[in-house]
């Protein structure tokens, strides 16, 4: 029990600290000064470590109408089929400006998998492992920061932007991406009422810590609850960060943002490309109505260019910025959509065959890798498991992609679940 | 025994009385000094000051059966008792009453109990006062309700499946079907064989959840029903599992002959395009007629269209293109008259009481809702082999699921009333690899829905009471017949404008800082993304039971310095009133018993002394402000 008469006695000074002490001691936090060099500047020097940008096109991506397109067949439909920068490759009409950019991008044509189930399949996508009901794999962003750590001490390791990302499973809430629901909101509720002061805030928190201290005690093996340590830590550090202007897109020009597309997806990847600037580590942008069971042509003309604008605008900034060797970009997707059309003029669920597309991080452009036969429907050559796909980005940025790790049971799991990077496109 | 009962009930509708006075009922409690007057005046928008005039019916659970109850229970505990005691394992401490009645209110409400609402229970001495409790929460709205959010996250209801299919209709009739304790099997049934549009039968919205996509349609029924993935089988045979490619189209073929889109001719307006160039083609008018008229083709239809395998069927067993014959998966086909359709024999076969994995299914989740974990794992993925970790236990519930004809309500009040259910809950992280025995429920995060739920009773009274605008006009508005006049059609346009305007109208009166303060059941379905439910994880209900409790960092930047807890500091929040309202001596134990269902610890009341006397009132906002932002809050023990 604390004397109360010494709590008295105590200086202001004394008194900050003391509750600093409670604060750090039960809670594990403090929103006093860091160290400064936590607070260095907004900017951050990624130095060695590559940054990620993958855009996970959610409800699937169909494959004919995006990167492998089949000009002449009827499985075509009404998407026309352009030409791109680099003689040969072809995609479909409304991937206009990221045809201009075919030379910086590898599209794998041949990736397939078995579920044709959204859920199962986006796990799969993000984890490299099927979901089961005994354990919770981590996905791709958590692994990076598992493998290779963060870049900005002050901002997160990672972001999810516009939906449900990747979770850190048995790892726990510290490799938990920061979800942004909105990025036109940014992220929200991030500075204190104003009538608050430093020193109240702290003693918020210690208050809050004594008065959690026996629930604490109770739960003191459940990594559920022992996980908010980390949150904690995480939020009130973001509180004081001077580098929370990286979550706020009214800092961009309006013609910038017009550029990326007032739409979900382009201020998804305006706000990604706002975050690795500052060093954030791996952003997701989730973007979700894909799922063209009715009316593809119709649906393809709104979200084929919103995706080729936003992708086309983020590549553009990064080669002009200096940041694409160091950033891989990932269009990333469930799986493909059947190609013969069905009687809703759409196209049906597809995961024999769907395409993929990376670029920047020095992978090797200007290439396509794999080739579906002549109606899109299965893989003819240089197939790639998902696996596969996933060891390519995590050579593609350096990591340890043999590397195993073990979860809290004991198991061994690594990044891809055992899959061999594309030796054409990362060598 | 019965009069104990209605002894009790009585006790409760009084005590709930007393509550709405801010007086406790005399006699069933120590007496505490009335709360002063609040004279502070409110911040609140004034359409909370008042309780609304609304009676929702509900009905009750069967009184009568209360020794059936008791026996089940019994036999419930014994069996669990009986597998630990063979597993060498120690039951978990039963609860006390604090603790039983913030997880009742949470289990049964998806709310935690008003500090009064503890108090009066903690301190009540009627003999059987958790049966009482289970009973008054179970005939609550706030069942409904948060039945309601399980069953929205697991069907994926929302009020609009694309932009041209309107079926929050569905939503309201699923909320009125729990209200009304509709057995499961009818429900599920009338969702099956449904047809129309959704303006005359709601229940077809669970099939035009999935407009377009027949096929992904029957995997998630199959999923959500039986319990089963059959996912894979639609392109090819099942690779980890029995079912076969044949199979999957087989079953699809019950349902070969639905159609979601009406001829034509059934929504067609001949004066539409009259009316079209009198306003202009791109006017306000115009755009509203459309997407009238768009709203007005969906709906289900049985037609004598056949299912025909696919062009590149691969297998030898059927041919490309070949018409599918209809057949069940598994089990006996159900007997029907004669002239039954299709639809029918596959409804009834799905939600059949011989049909196993139905019954199988709603028993694991159901007992999962309380338990927070099922007898089996997942609960969505069951094959042949699938085996609940007490298999005499899943025999016996699943046996009185039958007995109870499918009415979740008295299952559940078996499920709340054992004695499992009372015991402390599992700290412990639980090994999902390995079987649990039940030893007690889990810890669990409160679900997005529960965590908002609860805060609205930290800052509105009567909070059930505040639905959702009226849709019934806005129906009315929008439904239209074919072969609509000019001076019709002009009427219905109106009529859809004022019918909007009233919405909205009445959502801002129940706006604060922004946010609407209702329910999540009372919400839109789902709330956009960057909402506080969806920060919680809110399942944007895409994808089947997609919702998640885990914490990120904007969930704490929400308690930590959002709206919601700014409303809650403010003065007419009901935890601001019961504080201020409450004598000098009595304000801590009534702000921890609000927010936290219990009574300060004498440590805590030491830490709240030093900050109250620091800081005066700004001391009582920040002890709100940190009991608010414990895990102890946001954990269901």
């Amino acid at each position: 029990m604390v004397d109360k008469s010494i709590v008295r006695q105590m200086n202001e000074l004394d008194r900050r600290r003391f509750m600093r002490q409670i604060a750090s001691s039960l809670l594990g936090v403090t929103i006093a000064p860091v160290a400064a060099h936590a607070f260095d500047s907004g900017k951050a020097n990624a130095g060695s470590k590559k940054q990620v940008i993958y855009l996970f096109m959610t409800g699937a991506m169909s494959h004919v109408d995006t990167f492998d397109p089949k000009p002449g067949s009827k499985v075509q439909g009404d998407t026309k089929v352009i030409n791109t920068k680099t003689p040969g490759i072809k995609f479909g009409e409304h991937m206009k400006k990221l045809a201009g950019f075919s030379n910086d991008l590898a599209v794998i044509r041949g990736v397939s998998q078995e579920t044709g189930a959204h859920g199962p399949g986006q796990y799969l996508m993000r984890t490299s492992y099927k979901e089961i009901a005994t354990t919770s794999h981590p996905g791709l962003a958590s692994w990076v920061q598992r493998l290779d750590g963060r870049i900005s001490k002050q901002l997160p390791a990672s972001v999810s932007i516009g939906g449900k990302g990747g979770s850190p499973g048995y790892l726990g809430a510290k490799y938990a991406p920061v979800p942004v629901g909105d990025p036109n909101q940014g992220l929200q509720n991030v500075k204190m009422p104003a009538y608050l002061k430093e020193p109240h805030f702290n003693r918020r928190l210690a208050l809050s810590a004594t008065f959690d201290k026996n629930f604490r005690g109770l739960a003191k093996n459940n990594q559920h609850v022992n996980g908010y340590d980390d949150l904690y830590r995480e939020a009130v550090s973001l509180m004081k960060s001077d580098g929370l202007r990286a979550f706020d897109l009214n800092q961009e020009e309006d013609s910038v943002r017009d550029k990326y597309g007032r739409n979900r997806l382009g201020q998804g990847c305006l706000l990604a490309r706002r975050l690795i600037e500052s060093g954030v580590r791996f952003v997701e942008v989730i973007s979700g109505g894909w799922d063209m069971h009715r009316g593809v042509f119709d649906s393809m003309a709104n979200k084929g260019p919103e995706l080729d604008n936003a992708v086309g605008s983020l590549l553009q900034d990064l080669k002009q910025k200096g940041m694409l060797e160091n950033t891989l970009v990932v269009i990333g997707t469930e799986f493909g959509r059947k190609p013969n059309i069905n009687v809703n003029v759409g196209r049906d669920h597809h995961p024999a065959a769907f395409s993929t597309v990376l670029a920047g991080a020095g992978i090797k452009g200007g290439q396509v890798y794999g080739q579906t036969d002549s109606d899109a429907f299965y893989v003819e050559d240089q197939s790639v498991s998902v696996q596969d796909f996933n060891a390519t980005i995590a050579k593609a940025i350096d990591l340890p992609y043999e590397e195993e790790i073990f979860s809290p049971t004991g198991r061994p799991f690594n990044i891809s679940n055992g899959g061999t990077p594309i030796k054409e496109i990362v060598g | 025994m019965l009069r104990t009962v209605i002894v009790g009930l009585l006790l409760f509708v009084a005590v709930s009385d007393g509550l709405a006075q801010g007086k406790p009922p005399a006699g069933v409690v120590k007496k505490r000094p009335t709360p002063k007057p609040n004279e502070i005046k409110s911040k609140l928008p004034a359409a909370f000051n008042t309780v609304p005039n609304v009676n929702l019916p509900v009905k009750p659970i069967k009184a009568d059966q209360l020794a059936k109850v008791r026996s089940s229970a019994a036999r419930v505990d014994e069996l669990i008792d009986a597998k630990l005691k063979k597993e060498g394992l120690e039951p978990n401490p039963e609860i006390d009453d604090a603790r039983f009645v913030r997880r009742a209110y949470l289990d049964i409400t998806g709310q935690i109990p008003s500090g009064r609402d503890a108090y009066l229970f903690v301190r009540s001495t009627i003999e059987n006062k958790r049966e009482v409790l289970i009973d008054y929460l179970l005939n609550s709205v706030g069942y409904s309700s948060h039945m309601f959010n399980y069953l929205a996250d697991t069907w994926r209801i929302v009020d609009k499946s694309t932009n041209n299919t309107y079926i929050r209709p569905w939503a309201d009739w699923v909320k009125r079907s729990l209200r009304q304790n509709k057995p499961y099997d009818v429900m599920v049934r009338e969702m099956l064989i449904a047809d129309g549009q959704v303006f005359d039968n709601p229940a077809v919205g669970y099939r035009l959840r999935d407009v377009g996509m027949p096929l992904d349609h029957l995997n998630n029924t199959v999923r959500v029903f039986l319990g089963t993935r059959i996912g894979c089988a639609q392109c090819h045979d099942h690779p980890f599992d029995k079912w076969t490619q044949k199979e999957f189209y087989q079953l699809a073929a019950f349902e070969g002959g639905m159609k979601t889109q009406l001829p034509r001719g059934q929504y067609a307006q001949v004066n539409l395009k009259k009316y079209m160039e009198e306003v202009g083609e791109r006017s306000r008018e115009a755009n509203r007629m459309r997407q009238i008229e768009r709203w007005n083709r969906y709906g289900v239809m049985e037609t004598s269209t056949s299912l025909k395998f696919p062009h590149d069927y691969a297998y030898d067993d059927a041919k490309p293109n070949e018409t599918v014959l209809p057949e069940i998966l598994f089990g006996k086909k159900p007997a029907l008259p004669e002239d039954a359709s299709r639809r029918q024999v596959y409804a009834h076969w799905m939600t059949s009481r011989d049909n196993p994995r139905f019954t199988r299914t709603i028993v694991n989740r159901l007992w999962k809702q309380a338990f927070g974990i099922g007898l089996f794992e997942p609960v969505d993925d069951m094959t042949d082999y699938t085996k609940a970790s007490i298999p005499e236990l899943e025999t016996f519930l699943i046996s009185e699921m039958k007995r109870l004809r499918y009415d979740m309500k008295e299952f559940l009040r078996i499920v709340y009333n054992t004695k499992a259910y009372q015991r402390s809950v599992t700290y412990d992280d639980v090994d999902l690899a390995k079987p649990y025995y039940f030893q007690g429920p889990v810890l669990r995060r409160m679900t997005a829905e529960q965590v908002w739920d609860s805060v609205l009773v930290l800052t509105i009274n009567n909070s059930e009471k505040y639905l959702r605008p009226n849709d019934n006009p806005f129906l009315t508005a929008v439904s239209a017949e074919p072969g609509m006049s000019i001076s019709e059609i002009k009427a219905k346009v109106a009529a859809y404008d004022a019918a909007e305007k009233a919405k909205r109208d009445h959502n801002r009166r129940h706006t604060y800082r922004g946010l609407v303060l209702r329910r999540a059941s009372e919400l839109p379905q789902p709330l956009p993304a960057g909402h506080f439910l969806r920060q919680f994880g809110q399942s944007d209900r895409e994808i089947i039971g997609d919702s998640s409790t885990e914490g990120t960092v904007p969930q704490l930047l929400a308690l930590f310095n959002g709206p919601i807890t700014h409303i809650m500091l403010e003065a007419g929040s009901v935890v601001h009133r019961e504080v201020m309202g409450a004598r000098p001596t009595d304000r801590l134990t009534v702000v921890f018993l609000s927010i936290l269902g219990r009574m300060p610890t004498d440590e805590e009341r030491v830490a709240c002394f030093k900050e109250i006397q620091e800081n005066e009132a700004a001391g009582m906002g920040n002890v709100i402000w940190a009991l608010l932002n414990t895990r102890e809050f946001l954990f269901v023990q």
